[in-house]
């Protein structure tokens, strides 16, 4: 096995707050990259467990705001003044990569049009029903729609779990912005609106702890769903003069509405007053899912996996639809928005 | 981390029509020396996900539809024949519906661009 390469150019973020059990195997990919990191910086948010012990022990440079930031992105807004390399990359600090993650994800800031490249993500466990909910979620999303949305140069994310940037850039687009829940998406789309581009590198694979019950995912759904919403807030103006973006965020606000008033309320009214055989809306799409997720789940020789996986997906999408839903509902409703980041991932 | 709900809706059909648009695409961006080679490695993966999406759509459809008559030709036998044009004409609806109005939404967001200005980006400002 040839040398590791050693990138001076690279610093990695790990932001964590009570990442005691989880830490360590971050950091141990990372040690194990064919493209090794100048520095590793750990942001120990103000944690009240051994996370800050275990990044030491690991021998990386471990950071502690004077107190809790309150969110990721308060973490790692704070640990950019202490970045001096050309490029940052974000990690999760429940999220380990694949061996040569790193460097196949640096070769697309080789385009000096591009302002940060993503991953492709996969949940490292894969047992309850809300891990293979997730597991066959991203499959499918991330071979067949985020493909099209990367050939046609408009990632709808740079996913926070695992992304690049160009240092100067992600300073000048004024790093994580703290206005919304969903950072990643909110710099993605500044990146946009600011003439930068973004890319997808499927290759480059992450796997992150996804939740495993319900509280840990209604958490998460929570913060995903007002943060969609809060950015489409923010950027809608910036969003119409976008293209492919504008079409691919305003019919994902249109399914999120529409297409969760029709599974919660629709379907069911149907069903109990027209016909029974409305139930099958369901299920309906279930082989147009199954194409994709199968096809990539041959390639990671992970198709019984997937099988079994697959009608979890179902369970899931239902639930999100209820949240997103809801955050419609709170956010431009009643105007009561999301400002409490709560860890759920 | 996705947004609205994924395989649902009229967001399939839109990433479905953007895949079966892929190969016109990179042919006139070949035509104009601007493709790379291995971007059509990607072009058929997409367009052979799009077109195995419809054929289990389909597939899905005809299956539906041959259990459903057959359930009704057990109970009502009399009405048989009109409930296998009943739904094809209902499957035949609904997908016509759903394009329709992926189109309704895609000149929307087209024409509200032509009246609402893009704010003017300050440094270190996204709005």
């Amino acid at each position: 096995m040839s040398e590791p390469l050693a990138s001076s150019r690279l610093t990695v973020l790990i932001p964590a707050y009570n990442e005691g059990t989880t830490l360590a195997d971050t950091l141990r990919s990372l040690q194990a990259q064919t493209l090794l990191p100048e520095e590793v910086l750990v942001i120990d948010d103000c944690s009240t467990d051994n996370t800050a012990d275990i990044a030491r022990g690991f021998g990386v440079t471990v950071l502690r705001p004077p107190q809790n930031s309150g969110s990721k992105a308060g973490a790692q807004n704070f640990a950019m003044n202490f970045v001096k390399t050309e490029f940052t990359m974000a990690i999760d600090a429940d999220t380990t990569l694949a061996p040569d993650a790193i460097e196949l994800l640096m070769k697309a800031l080789d385009d000096p049009k591009i302002a940060a490249a993503c991953g492709l993500v996969l949940p490292r466990f894969v047992n309850t029903v809300w891990e293979r909910g997730r597991y066959i979620e991203y499959l499918f999303a991330f071979s067949f729609y985020k493909p099209i949305q990367d050939y046609y140069e408009r990632p709808l994310i740079s996913s926070g779990c695992f992304s690049v940037y160009r240092t100067d850039i992600l300073r000048a687009n004024g790093c994580w912005r703290t206005r919304t829940m969903a950072e990643d998406m909110d710099l993605t789309w500044s990146f946009y609106a600011a003439h930068q581009g973004v890319r997808f590198i499927p290759a480059a694979v992450c796997y992150p702890v996804e939740p495993n019950n319900y509280a840990f995912m209604s958490k998460q759904l929570r913060r995903w769903s007002h943060g969609f919403i809060q950015n489409v807030v923010v950027h809608w103006r910036q969003l119409l003069h976008i293209p492919f973006l504008r079409s691919a965020v305003i019919i994902s606000l249109w399914d999120a509405i529409f297409a969760s008033i029709a599974y919660l309320f629709l379907l069911p009214l149907f069903a109990i007053f027209v016909s029974p055989l409305f139930l099958l809306g369901y299920l309906i799409d279930a082989p147009a899912v199954a194409v994709p997720v199968l096809i990539k789940a041959a390639e990671r020789g992970e198709v019984w996996k997937a099988l079994a996986s697959l009608p979890s997906f179902f369970v899931l999408r239902t639930v999100n639809s209820v949240f997103m839903l809801q955050a419609i509902w709170q956010e431009w409703v009643l105007r009561k928005r999301l400002t409490v980041y709560e860890k759920g991932h | 981390m996705i947004a609205g709900i994924p395989g649902t809706g009229i967001g399939g059909i839109y990433y479905i029509l953007l895949a079966l648009l892929m190969p016109v695409h990179e042919a006139c961006l070949t035509a104009t020396g601007y493709s790379k080679g291995r971007r059509w490695g990607l072009v058929g993966l997409q367009l052979v996900h799009a077109l195995g999406i419809l054929s289990s759509v389909y597939g899905m459809g005809w299956l539906l539809a041959k259990g459903i008559n057959a359930l009704r030709f057990t109970f009502l036998t009399t009405q048989s024949a009109s409930c296998v044009q009943l739904t094809n004409v209902v499957a035949a609806t609904s997908a016509y519906m759903a394009i329709l109005t992926l189109g309704v939404v895609l000149l929307v967001v087209y024409t509200l661009r032509l009246f609402v200005r893009a704010p003017i980006l300050l440094p270190g400002s996204s709005k």
